[in-house]
């Protein structure tokens, strides 16, 4: 247990998130708020400027025109797209480079986040009430193996021998070498950069293994995280290693049959939005 | 040498020596790695769904998603690079599923399944295999030798 204290100080001292990102999306709350207060914004911050145009260019997004300023890219994405724009061009920089302890290749930790939102999103349109946050939420869940991924490296063997000797799931190995898993690194990092409670607690709680305890949101990130993990796109040292996935499934109703078309149609999504990110190009 | 990927819902195929094939994190899909040493050639793909058949209908379908549709594609790819049936060895990865779960959601099993019932269509014979379990695999061929190696996400790391 001797890293409780360090993982908390790594937290402490996390730079916040992007501050461009966080304003826009606070503007894109208030209704009067027009495009040119948002361009007022964004414009000055190069990096995010070219994010976005790349990310609402990506065919999962469906724009019939090549989007070449920030002021069209407003225009012609609605207030929802645009937020889950802004988030994913806010967290690709946080994703960039080599992240260790889960991934057996470059970038899986950025393709299961990708993943994760696309399926949360689907999900929680087919099976919950469908607001935006369960793409932010699958999105950002794993965002504590950023920090949380240098101890795991360090202690890989002994996590994976408690996982084989001890039958527990990845995440209570983690808490047992470690002192904290990744999802409670996450729900701290979250809090830290003043997400909203919701997408704190999906983060926090997105290896919940029973119905009862659980908001229906958590369950739908909890399923989304476990199936990203199954399916290819996506799947990290961890994936295997959880439960829950088939008392997820009856509690929402959802049979073999819809997985398997589910996972089949956010195929390509998944690829188109991944291909627009200038995380992927460097691959 | 050069590394060339297989992406998820893809296959590549190559008959330099110098190429080493690659696919990553095979979870519950299924790497199908085939060499044939006398045309020394090699191909491997990575299929993520057992039957194309859940897509009834689309215009849009990606063979190369399913078991059933994209392993053909692999075996004919292989024979535009000069292999020939009866040369090619094969080995099947993969299939995994997640831990604790009871067999209600098992893609991985269904995959093997799916590979299975096209092989013994076509008379093939499985020759290497490491499937099923709870772990996810990356395997890599190398086309000058035909060797398969599969790296777990345990760490340990076998030569097929």
């Amino acid at each position: 247990m001797i890293s409780i204290k360090q993982i908390k100080a790594d937290i402490a001292t996390l730079p916040p998130f992007k501050e461009t990102i966080l304003a826009a999306r606070d503007l894109l709350r208030q209704e009067d708020t027009s495009a040119s207060d948002l361009v007022e914004v964004l414009q000055y911050d190069v990096g995010i400027t070219t994010n976005i145009l790349k990310v609402c260019n990506s065919p999962y997004y469906g724009l019939r025109m090549n989007v070449t300023n920030l002021q069209q890219a407003i225009v012609y994405l609605g207030n929802n797209t645009l937020r889950e724009i802004l988030i994913v061009s806010g967290s690709l920089e946080y994703f960039q480079g080599e992240q260790k302890g889960y991934e057996a290749e470059y970038g899986e930790l950025w393709r299961h986040s990708i993943a994760s939102a696309i399926l949360a999103k689907q999900l929680g349109e087919q099976y919950a009430n469908g607001d935006e946050m369960f793409f932010i939420s699958g999105l950002l869940h794993d965002v504590g193996k950023l920090i949380l991924g240098q101890y795991v490296e360090d202690q890989y063997q002994e996590i994976i021998a408690c996982v084989q000797e001890d039958h527990v799931p990845f995440h209570e190995a983690e808490r047992k070498i470690l002192g904290m898993h990744h999802g409670e690194v996450g729900g701290l990092m979250l809090q830290h950069w003043n997400f909203p409670d919701e997408v704190v607690a999906a983060a926090a709680n997105h290896h919940a293994d029973d119905t009862e305890h659980f908001t229906d949101a958590e369950l739908i990130i909890a399923l989304a995280d476990r199936l990203s993990g199954l399916m290819g796109t996506g799947t990290l040292h961890d994936s295997m290693y959880y439960r829950g996935i088939e008392g997820l499934c009856r509690y929402f109703g959802i049979r073999e049959h819809d997985i398997e078309y589910l996972l089949s149609a956010v195929a390509q999504e998944i690829r188109d939005i991944l291909h627009s990110t200038s995380y992927e190009a460097q691959t | 040498m050069a590394k060339i990927i297989v992406d998820i819902a893809g296959i590549e195929v190559s008959r330099n020596p110098s190429d080493i094939l690659v696919t990553y994190a095979l979870g519950s899909c299924l790497g199908v790695a085939l060499y044939d040493p006398v045309a020394r050639v090699g191909g491997l793909g990575h299929f993520m769904l057992p039957e194309s058949n859940v897509e009834n209908g689309s215009t849009t379908m990606n063979p190369l998603k399913y078991v059933n549709s994209g392993v053909p594609i692999l075996y004919k790819t292989m024979y535009k690079y000069g292999a020939r049936k009866e040369n090619i060895q094969n080995a099947i990865i993969g299939g995994s599923k997640i831990m604790y779960d009871n067999g209600f959601f098992d893609i991985g099993r269904k995959n093997y399944a799916a590979l299975r019932k096209i092989f013994w269509k076509n008379n093939i014979l499985i020759n290497k295999k490491h499937v099923g379990g709870n772990v996810n695999r990356t395997v890599q061929l190398e086309v000058a030798t035909g060797e398969v190696t599969v790296r777990l996400s345990t760490g340990e790391k076998i030569r097929l």
